[in-house]
């Protein structure tokens, strides 16, 4: 009864966290409430909300993934040169899902056969795989695609709004089908919040957790395209606070860092936060620098917030 | 009969192997060093190698107590950035040595102020890597609003240039001597007094330390300070050596770091490992990044290959531990 009751709480106190910085928000600037703006937001957001899509995955199994913002680099410089040079796009997707699955099943070699901590594991991998999109790039300078189809992937607006926003919602709807509705997705939670208990239930952990990488990689790979297509530009050395951002967001939103605790909804609503508070931000004209400061705060706060009441939690228990 | 036998295989050189494994490997590298190019072992090339690597050697004598306590420092590199641009600041209102003393101190501040939030939270190795993660942001964003996007400070002063980039006895940078002394006093804190015995308790078992009667909260900020210390220390040599300071000098730093005492042979669980696997991991570094220079690798390039070393080093470190 006790956890049903901090779950609904926990659910509240998010809405009503974003109603009040949406309030704060739109009396702070007069540009807030304008159909412009809103629309902009939701695209900002996109970005990384796509590939936060991907990572709730490896959080809500227990670990973490902080190359995300390399392998946004890293397909996008991949994507480009391949269809520079061979205008196949159907050659591209393929290379692209392959790509998913090796670095997703290399950090499930990595964390899971080898013992490896997933956060050095992807920490040597964030510094290796955005190295390799410098490769690509040949001496850092950013591959602009030849056909403008390319660009036109995240930009083309539908009914005003830009296709980017359509796929991150499409994103939301998929992994929150997967992970409420699906078994796969209850197996996920299982592994991460008791993963020796799973094991004797019979859930593969070693599958899961590199399922749950292989989708996170997936949906960086999305996000680095979608990217790169709005500033019609492949760039090895951009996104490098992707994870941050997405880590923030999913952490805000009640995901737990210990695994088995989080929804997609929730994460929703964590980033849209974060966004509105970037978009105040950037109407009310603060420096990018502050908006640092104050983004690696949050991430202190939240994570801090979060521990704190999931050690009284257990302490109670 | 069993007694002879046991003495057999306690040789020096199995000894070595056991507990310097890596050793062996700083030794290959050497080799291959040699091979590649015939000066390798010029007294210009060591000393080379040396002067570009004591900063990340004393960066990582601080980290090292933060991992021997079992958690991971992963702000030391804008921690560096933000009390090297203050000792740089400060200079012409407080003196060369105030601003020194002024930027130990925000060093030690930042440290107090990691150790406090980990503590607090109860953090072993994941949240300390969140929140030291989330303070690197933060840190790195006060660094870039000190300079106001300034890519270069410049530095005047003669005696930081004589820190950073000058010799004692006509060839030995001053750096690596600092590095030597300060890795003797860690080696004898860390072995020989009690605060040492208690980090490695903290790092091997936090429950058991606990349970103990340890104050784990004061032993986790006191590693912290250390490493803020060492990384304000660092950012003066540093400062020294390019004659000026960039808000962005120490973004690499905290992987060179964490990567040479993997390296080394320092397990990242914590409670093992000693400042000479701390040394070999940072000399191995330094062979590496030299020999990578030889061959031409470019810098961006380079990055790649440092990933894999993480890697590997951490998947032998493992290996061992499984073996054991």
């Amino acid at each position: 009864m006790k956890n049903k009751l901090f779950g609904i709480i926990g659910k509240i106190k998010l809405i009503l966290v974003f109603l009040i910085v949406f309030i704060i928000a739109s009396c702070v600037s007069e540009y807030f409430l304008k159909f412009n703006n809103m629309v902009n937001l939701f695209d900002q957001v996109s970005a990384y909300g796509i590939a936060a899509c991907g990572m709730i995955f490896v959080v809500i199994a227990g670990e973490f993934d902080i190359s995300v913002g390399s392998v946004m680099c890293l397909a996008s410089t991949t994507a480009v040169t391949l269809l520079n040079k061979t205008n196949n796009w159907l050659l591209a997707v393929g290379v692209l899902l392959v790509l998913g699955v090796v670095i997703g099943c290399l950090y499930g070699v990595l964390i899971l056969k080898l013992n490896i901590s997933s956060f050095i594991a992807t920490l040597a991998g964030s510094i290796f795989y955005r190295g390799l999109a410098y490769l690509i790039t040949k001496d850092g300078k950013p591959i602009i695609p030849e056909s403008d189809m390319y660009g036109a992937l995240a930009t083309t607006r539908f009914l005003k709004i830009p296709a980017a926003v359509y796929v991150f919602f499409a994103a939301l709807l998929l992994v929150g089908f997967v992970l409420k509705l699906t078994r796969f997705g209850r197996n996920i939670y299982a592994t991460g919040s008791n993963g020796e208990a799973a094991k004797f239930t019979g859930i593969n952990i070693y599958f899961y957790k590199t399922a749950a990488f292989v989708i996170c990689a997936w949906f960086s790979i999305l996000a680095g395209i979608m990217y790169s297509s709005r500033a019609n530009s492949a760039n090895a050395s951009v996104a490098a606070d992707a994870a941050l951002t997405a880590m923030s967001g999913i952490v805000l939103g009640g995901a737990s860092t210990s695994g088995g605790k989080g929804t997609v909804w929730e994460m929703f609503l964590g980033i849209m936060i974060l966004g509105l508070l970037t978009n105040s931000f950037n109407l009310m004209g603060i420096d990018s620098y502050i908006q640092q400061v104050i983004k690696g705060a949050l991430l202190i706060i939240f994570i801090s917030i979060e521990r704190y009441t999931y050690n009284k939690r257990v302490s109670m228990n | 009969m069993g007694k002879t036998d046991i003495k057999k295989k306690t040789n020096i050189f199995s000894r070595i192997y056991r507990d310097y494994p890596m050793l062996y490997v700083l030794i290959a590298l050497m080799i291959i060093g040699c091979i590649l190019s015939p000066s390798f072992f010029s007294k210009v090339n060591i000393m080379n190698i040396f002067r570009q690597n004591a900063v990340t050697g004393i960066v990582a004598l601080g980290v090292l107590f933060v991992v021997l306590g079992g958690t991971l420092d992963m702000s030391v590199g804008s921690i560096m950035s933000v009390t090297g641009l203050l000792a740089l600041m400060l200079q012409e209102h407080i003196g060369v040595a105030g601003a020194m003393i002024a930027a130990i101190a925000v060093g030690a501040l930042i440290g107090t102020v990691n150790g406090l939030i980990i503590s607090g939270i109860n953090g072993y190795s994941g949240e300390s890597f969140m929140v030291t993660f989330g303070m690197t942001t933060l840190l790195q964003g006060v660094a870039l609003i000190l300079t106001n996007g300034n890519m270069l400070l410049e530095s005047k002063s003669k005696f930081y240039n004589f820190l950073g980039d000058g010799n004692v006895f006509k060839i030995v940078p001053f750096s690596i001597v600092l590095f030597f002394i300060f890795a003797i006093i860690v080696g004898v804190v860390l072995a020989k007094t009690k605060k040492g015995r208690e980090i490695y308790y903290m790092g091997a078992n936090p429950i058991a330390a606990r349970l103990s009667g340890l104050n784990i909260k004061r032993l986790r900020v006191l590693v912290y300070v250390i490493s803020g210390v060492m990384a304000a220390i660092a950012a003066i040599l540093l400062t020294g050596r390019i004659h000026g300071m960039t808000p962005t000098a120490g973004k690499e730093m905290e992987f060179d770091a964490v990567t040479a005492l993997a390296v080394g042979g320092i397990g990242v669980s914590g409670g093992e490992g000693t400042v000479i696997h701390c040394i070999i991991g940072v000399m191995i570094m330094g062979v590496i990044g030299n020999i990578m220079k030889i061959i031409g690798i470019s810098s961006q390039n380079q990055l790649i290959i440092k990933g894999v070393v993480l890697v590997l080093a951490v998947v032998v470190d493992n290996i061992k531990k499984k073996k054991a």
